[in-house]
């Protein structure tokens, strides 16, 4: 298992709320005062709300607009960066 | 009580500690299709226990199979050492009925040559402990 998972692009779904997410990386500077490691739901323009779970941020989303997309981030200064074994460099 | 799963891997060297589980939407959304008098799909694949990876990936198959929406975007860094976005997608994950994740944040993954469909990171590791045993050819998994 040494290839990348994510090397490839064409099996990989194209971004769906790429919108969503340059809103908050726009605002998020507006966000951390108030809401730092809170988690924020925003639809289309909108920012809904805060909240203080990934949990509770999902089952507003839900309520709120049904099964469908919908943003969901934590508000904190620097954004994890995932790593897979790939990326270990020696 | 710790729910402990041993599985006996002939190949584990080769093929790494693999075992089977199941995906569905998280607790949440199955509530939601629920009300909606939607139908709940589930899914039981062959997952790679990666302890190199961060978080827990699915492929694509399963993103169409279980007709997961994304739920954000998050970052992942690639072998050209850049991060890059993907669709983060949230699911439920069992390995049987008493060791039973109801929400986790995954993201997609290319993994369309290899013979899994998830990879299990460290962020469900996190709530356990995994025991690769090799001269036994067999991997232990406890919650």
């Amino acid at each position: 298992m040494e290839d990348n998972y994510f090397e490839s692009e064409t099996m990989i779904m194209p971004i769906v709320l790429e919108k969503e997410y340059n809103l908050f990386l726009n605002r998020l500077k507006e966000f951390l005062p108030d809401h730092h490691d809170q988690f924020v739901l925003i639809k289309g323009k909108d920012v809904v709300g805060f909240y203080d779970s990934y949990e509770t941020a999902l089952t507003e989303g839900l309520k709120r607009f049904g099964n469908v997309p919908f943003f969901i981030k934590e508000v904190k200064e620097e954004e994890d960066v995932h790593f897979f074994h790939q990326g270990i460099v020696f | 009580m710790p729910k402990s799963f041993t599985f006996k891997l002939p190949y584990l060297r080769e093929n790494g500690p693999t075992c089977e589980i199941v995906l569905k939407p998280s607790d949440p959304t199955i509530a939601e299709l629920r009300l909606e008098k939607l139908q709940v799909p589930s899914l039981g694949v062959a997952a790679l226990i990666d302890t190199g990876a961060s978080t827990t990936a699915i492929s694509r198959k399963v993103v169409e199979r279980l007709r997961l929406v994304p739920r954000g975007t998050a970052k992942v860094f690639t072998s050209n050492k850049q991060s890059e976005i993907r669709n983060a997608f949230d699911v439920a994950l069992e390995f049987d009925t008493d060791a039973y994740i109801p929400i986790m944040r995954v993201l997609e993954a290319n993994l369309q040559d290899h013979s899994i469909d998830c990879l299990i990171g460290r962020d469900v590791l996190q709530y356990g402990t995994f025991i690769y045993d090799g001269p036994a050819q067999q991997i232990t998994l406890s919650f």
